[in-house]
Order: C-alpha cells, then structure tokens, then sequence
C-alpha cells in the first residue's frame, strides 16, 4: 500500500512541557484519516508539524515523498490546509479572498478563475460569493474556509476540526462535502474532539490522548479492542417467542448470547450489524412477529472511556 | 521583491482602502487639528513673532566701532533687526558648534582689529558660519554681510580721501584724525542710514516663513503619518492572530515574500496617506508646500522612515493591542519634542538639541525648508540621509524581529 503521508515519531515541546510525544501514522492515498481526541489531546501541534507550521522538536514527517523538514515547500504545495480557526479576511469578499489565496497557491493565472468558481460551487456558495466574509454566516464561513484549501487541488486535504461552532444543517453539509471530496480520491486528513463526525468520515482512526495515540486503525478493529460487544434488541410479543427460537439465534456464527427481557430479545454480538438478516430470517421462520429492531454498537466514546477511564467531551 | 509580495501589498491595501475608521482617523483628524491649532496659533506666526526671526550668533572680538556700528545699527535695528534674533558668544569655536549643531542660522565672527584696519583703510575680513540645512536663511545672512562689507568699502574710501585731505592739507594732525573719526562715521551713517532699510527691502519678500497653518499642516501631517504606519504594520499582528499569517505559512510563499509585502503595503499605505494630506491641505487651506520635486522625494523619505519605524513597533508587540496602546505612548512625545505642537524656532537651544533625536524633528525639518523654498536636493540633504538612517535600522531590527517570530 503506497502512504501518502508518513509521520516518524512527530514530538513537540512547548517550554519544557510536551504537547505531542513521539506520534507515528500513515495515510494511505484516497484515504481518510480521522485523529480523534479531546481538546489539548495534541491533535492542531499535529497537523502544524504536518503542513510546516511548527518546527518538530524532533521526528519528521514525509508527505507525497517530501519531508516537511527538509522540503517544506514541496511539501506545501501537496497540501491544502484547513485551520481550525477562520483564516479569512472579514471585509474581503469570498470571491476575493479565493482569489488572493488562488495566487499564494501559486494557481496560474489562467486557471484561477476557474478553478474559484469549482471551489465556489463544491462547497455551494457561488451565487453568495460577490458578498464580504464578515456578512456570512459561521457555518458559510466554514465552507469558504474549506474551498480554500482546495484551490490548488492539493494532494492531501487537512482538516482541523471544521465543523466547530457552525450550526447543525452546516455540519451535515460540511461532513457531506468532505466526504463526497473523499470518494472523488482526495485524501483527507480529518481532526474532530466528535467521534460521530470520524466515525461518519474516516476509513481509519487514531484516537489521541496527552499528545500520544492510544489507539488506531479502522472503525471495526477500534471496536474489537473494546471488548464490548453489540447489543440488538427486537421488540415482539413476549408470549410468542417460545425456547426454539432463541436456541436458533444462539446458534448463529457470531452471537455471543441470547437474553429475554420482557417484551424484547436481545441478541449480543460481536459481528454487528452484519447478523441483522440472518436474525430477521429467524423470526421469520419461527412466525414471531418482529415489532421493532434497534442495534447499539459499542461508539468510539465508549472506546476513549474504556482506555482513558475519562470521557471526550469534558 | 517577487510577485507574490506584491499580491500580499495589493491585497493588504484593498482591506485597507475599505477601512473607513481608519480614513477618519488618518485624514480627517489632521485636517482638523491643522485647522484649528492654525488659527489658535496663527498670531504667533504674524509679523514680529519672535518665531520667524533668523537666529544669529555673534562673535565680537573687536569691541570697536565699526564693530558695534555692524551689530547694532545694522543687525539690530530696522527692517533686517526685525527679521534676525541675535546673541552673543565669547568663542569664533562656540558660535561655529552652534551654527553646525543647526542651533542658529548663521554665526558671525567680527576678528580684534576690524574696526581699526576698516578705520585705516587696510583689508579688513569678517568670518560667517553658516548652516547648509537652513540654507535660504543662511543666504540672507550672508547678502546682509555681505552688503555691509560694499558699504564699509564706500566709507573707507570717502574717509580715507577726507582724512588723507585734512592731513595733507595740515587742517587736523594725524592723532586728531584718528580720534574724530568714529564721530564722521556717525555722522555719514546718518547720512546713509536709510542704506540699512534699503537693504532688507532689497531682498524683495525676504525670507517666507510658514504660516501656523502651513507649520501644522507639515507637524501634524508627520505625526500622523506615524500613527498610519502604526496602524498599517499592526495587520501584520492581527493577521497572526486571526490566523491568516499561519495560513499563509502553510502555502508555499517564502516569509520573506510575507514580510515584504506587509512592509511595502505599510510604505505605500505611508506615501499615499501623506500625500493625500498634502493636496487637501493644498485645496483646503492654501498651504503651499513648495517644489513638487522634493516634496515626491521627501514624502518618500518620510513614509519609509515611517514605515521601519511602523515596524519595529508592531515588532516589539505581541498583540495589535499592545500596538494600539504604545503607538500613541511613543508617537506623541516623539512629536511634541519634535516640534509638531511647539514650533522649533521657539525652543530653547537644549530642546531644539534633543529634538533633534527624533524622526519628526528631520521629517519636518525636510518640508519646512522645501516650503521655504529650497529648490535643489541639497538644501535638503541632511534631513534625507537622516530619514533613509533610520528606515535602514528600523527596518533591519524590525523585519529580523518579525522574521523571528
Ligand atoms: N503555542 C503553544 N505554547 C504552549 N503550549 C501550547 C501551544 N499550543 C498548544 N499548546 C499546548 O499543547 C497541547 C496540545 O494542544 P493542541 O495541539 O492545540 O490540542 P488539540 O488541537 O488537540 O486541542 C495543549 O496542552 C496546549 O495547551
Ligand atoms: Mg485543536
């Protein structure tokens, strides 16, 4: 597998006190990569060190081939960066600022104008584009915030918590856009404290914690390392169920245990959501009815909790 | 300086041409503070006002007649003592200090025995220091001496034939001759004596001294031109704290392109807010700010000496509001000391000596002697090299500082 981005034990001291110590991942071309963790986990010193912000106090990091120590440039030309605070200029238009970072990008001048009315129109701001910064609303900030970094179509897109602040319609739209970028090829790098905004987005994860990863890999395999296990419940008629079909579920590859619980069964699993015909097949077959089916999954949340013994969001 | 540096100037001031607080600030308030302290101090500036005269140091080693006849009659009184402010030294070494230090206009030195070698008729010589920054003022000095030295000449001769007559022809012994002479010289100076007035009104205007709003059209023009480039390299601040600044640093433009360009926007923010102040003062009040040549290069000068100030400020600050907060703390000493309230023709020598320390003081310097007329480079050379020092070392420290950061 070809790595897009390669971080070689990333640290960074800030005056004696260590804001990321010895951080190692890989993002693979056409992937996205979610770090996950809590306010002051290390996740912006990251993405710093990453687009030759900050200096690493040591370690080094490789991206599209470029070491961001010895070719920083080559390296911010790879990337399009998304800080976490708005990076605009308030009393410049959209069209204007697209315009002026079209130029620091070094897009040619020819293609500048097309390429802001691209941007314009994937993050769906073009018809508002002629208007200043500071008359939009946060969550369209965002989104101008974003095509920025997307003007010189960059290699690897770098987001840093960019749903922060902004209203619910703008998150889904955000998250839609970055994913849909995503399934185009565009490889992402995604920061979020949100683990619903990582688990929608990221092929991978690495959750991060006091400047150190303390877990990493896809959805599924963080899941595993919780031990716990799925829960689904069926509502039906308790006088229906009788003893064969629980066997039968019991029975199933994957099905840990069977429990009754008044008017529910709850099937627990570690396959998730995958069971969920085979389950269904079942109660079909032994005609009990089927009134209502819910699937909790053991969330990145409960994984955090579990390995850090203290929540995400304090 | 590449392309991208001028992207960052140009897109630096478009931001600030939408910036209406600031266009009040920078033009408006000047306007208004030019108008009023001209009229509040416009008396000052009329007629006899001790600020217009032409100071002068005087060295009177003769102590003799002709001495005094020099410095009283001619220097002293009249149209030309009207226009001079004249004082006294004991040391020719004094008065050169003072008139090199631009403590005074001009010093004159009258050597032992001037009057007795006019008196007898032998080559008398007088000595004139004067200072090249004040070069008009220095110029009329120079034709008065120089005036009086013709009409010396023409005394010397009517009283050596008169003399020379009254011996020959035995009327008056030699000792005799001698000690009437000063009483003749009296005598044809009474005769003469319109000579004097004759002189200054020779000099057709004279000397053209600022009006109080011509002065303040040039103290609080220099003044807040420093508060523009305060404001101008505070963006710098603010963009590092908006985040803009870090964004920039992740594309591909070298910091010296981002220093760069700030810097050049600071500069021309600079030039054009001082040159608007000079065409609405121009419009609005009459002032007539002299040879359009060196006022360009003056302006130049100025706004780059600014600018490095500008931002050796935003430089030392960490926030544009520590900027905000020090700017006036700095800008406002600096340009009372320099004369932009007190006129620097009424300082006393010790202030006009430290005044001498500060930007305003060269930046005003330079314009005044334009708005007196100078009308080549070199009148004004003094005041240039001044400005283009410290731009060299604002900027130095400044940009290394910010480059640092
Ligand atoms: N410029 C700085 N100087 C000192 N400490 C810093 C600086 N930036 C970040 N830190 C510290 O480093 C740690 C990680 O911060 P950060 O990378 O911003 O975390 P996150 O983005 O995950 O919230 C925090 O403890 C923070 O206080
Ligand atoms: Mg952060």
């Amino acid at each position: 597998m070809d790595a897009l981005v390669v971080v070689l034990n990333l640290v960074k001291h800030y005056a004696g006190h260590a804001a990321v110590r010895g951080v190692s991942f890989e993002v693979r071309g056409g992937e996205a990569f979610g770090l996950l963790g809590p306010n002051g986990a290390g996740k912006t010193t990251t993405i710093g060190m990453l687009a030759c912000l900050l200096e690493p106090t040591s370690g080094d990091a490789l991206i599209a081939g470029a070491s961001t120590r010895r070719d920083p440039m080559a390296v911010r030309r790879a990337i399009g960066v998304v800080p976490q605070e708005i990076a605009l200029y308030p009393t410049l238009t959209a069209r204007e600022n697209l315009r002026f970072w079209a130029r620091m990008y070094e897009v040619a001048d020819g293609e500048a104008g097309r390429r802001i009315e691209e941007v314009l129109d994937i993050v769906g701001l073009r018809d508002r584009a002629g208007e200043r910064i500071d008359t939009y609303s946060g969550g369209m900030k965002r989104r101008i915030n974003i095509a920025v970094g997307l003007l010189h179509r960059p290699k690897l897109l770098m987001l840093d918590e960019p749903t922060v602040g902004v209203d619910p319609q703008s998150r889904t739209n955000i998250l839609e856009t970055v994913k849909q970028l995503n399934r185009e090829g565009l490889t992402v790098l995604y920061t979020s404290h949100y683990m619903e905004e990582v688990e929608f987005l990221c092929d991978r994860i690495a959750i991060m914690d006091l400047g150190q990863i303390i877990a990493m890999g896809t959805h599924e395999e963080l899941r595993l390392q919780v031990g716990e296990r799925d829960l689904i419940s069926i509502a039906t008629h308790a006088a229906r169920i009788g003893t064969v079909l629980p066997a039968s579920l019991r029975a199933l590859p994957g099905v840990d245990d069977v429990r009754m619980r008044e008017d529910r069964l709850e099937v627990l699993t570690t396959t998730g959501r995958r069971l969920l015909p085979q389950i269904v097949t079942q109660f079909v077959t032994h005609d009990v009815p089927i009134l209502a089916i819910e699937v909790r999954e053991p969330n990145l949340e409960s994984l955090f909790l579990h390995l850090t013994g203290k929540g995400l969001r304090d | 300086m590449s392309r991208k540096a001028l992207f960052i100037a140009a897109k630096d001031l478009s931001i600030r041409v939408r910036d209406r607080r600031a266009a009040v600030v920078l033009l408006v308030m000047p306007m208004v503070l030019i108008f009023i302290l001209g009229l509040v101090f416009n008396p000052l500036w009329r007629g006899t006002a001790e600020i217009q005269r032409i100071p002068v140091v005087v060295v009177d080693q003769d102590q003799g007649e002709i001495a005094r006849l020099l410095v009283e009659q001619v220097l002293g009184t009249g149209a030309i003592g009207r226009m001079l402010r004249v004082d006294h030294t004991g040391q020719p070494a004094a008065a050169r200090d003072m008139v090199m230090r631009g403590r005074r206009a001009a010093g004159l030195v009258i050597p032992r025995g001037f009057s007795q070698a006019v008196m007898t008729g032998r080559p008398a010589r007088l000595t004139l220091f004067t200072d090249p920054a004040q070069s008009i003022r220095a110029g009329i000095i120079h034709s008065i001496v120089n005036r009086f030295g013709a009409e010396v000449v023409k005394r010397q001769v009517a009283i050596t034939v008169a003399a020379e007559t009254l011996i020959i022809e035995r009327i008056m012994v030699p000792s005799r001759v001698g000690a009437a002479i000063p009483g003749w010289l009296k005598d044809v100076e009474q005769f003469t004596g319109r000579q004097a007035v004759a002189i200054a009104e020779e000099r057709g205007s004279g000397p053209r001294f600022p009006a109080a709003i011509d002065y303040y059209a040039v103290g609080m023009g220099v003044m807040y031109l420093l508060f523009g480039v305060s404001m101008a390299s505070q963006s710098i601040l603010v963009e590092r704290r908006e985040g803009t600044l870090a964004r920039l640093r992740t594309t591909p433009t070298e910091s010296a392109d981002i220093v760069g360009g700030k810097l050049l926007a600071t500069f021309l923010t600079g030039l054009a807010q001082f040159s608007l102040l000079v065409l609405f003062t121009r419009i609005f009040y009459g002032v007539q700010w002299g040879s359009p040549l060196l006022l360009i290069m003056m302006i130049g000068a100025t706004a780059l000496a600014a600018a490095g100030l500008g931002t050796f400020l935003a430089a030392l600050a960490r926030t544009p509001e520590v900027v905000e907060s020090l700017a006036p703390a700095i800008i406002l000493p600096m340009s009372f000391l320099g004369g932009a309230m007190f006129p620097i023709y009424v300082m006393p020598p010790w202030l006009e000596h430290v005044s001498r320390l500060t930007f305003n003081r060269w930046a005003m310097d330079g314009f005044l002697a334009i708005m007196a007329g100078a009308e080549t480079p070199a009148a004004i050379w003094q005041p240039l090299l001044a400005l283009f020092a410290m731009s060299l070392v604002f900027l130095t420290v400044g940009t290394w500082r910010l480059r640092f950061r």
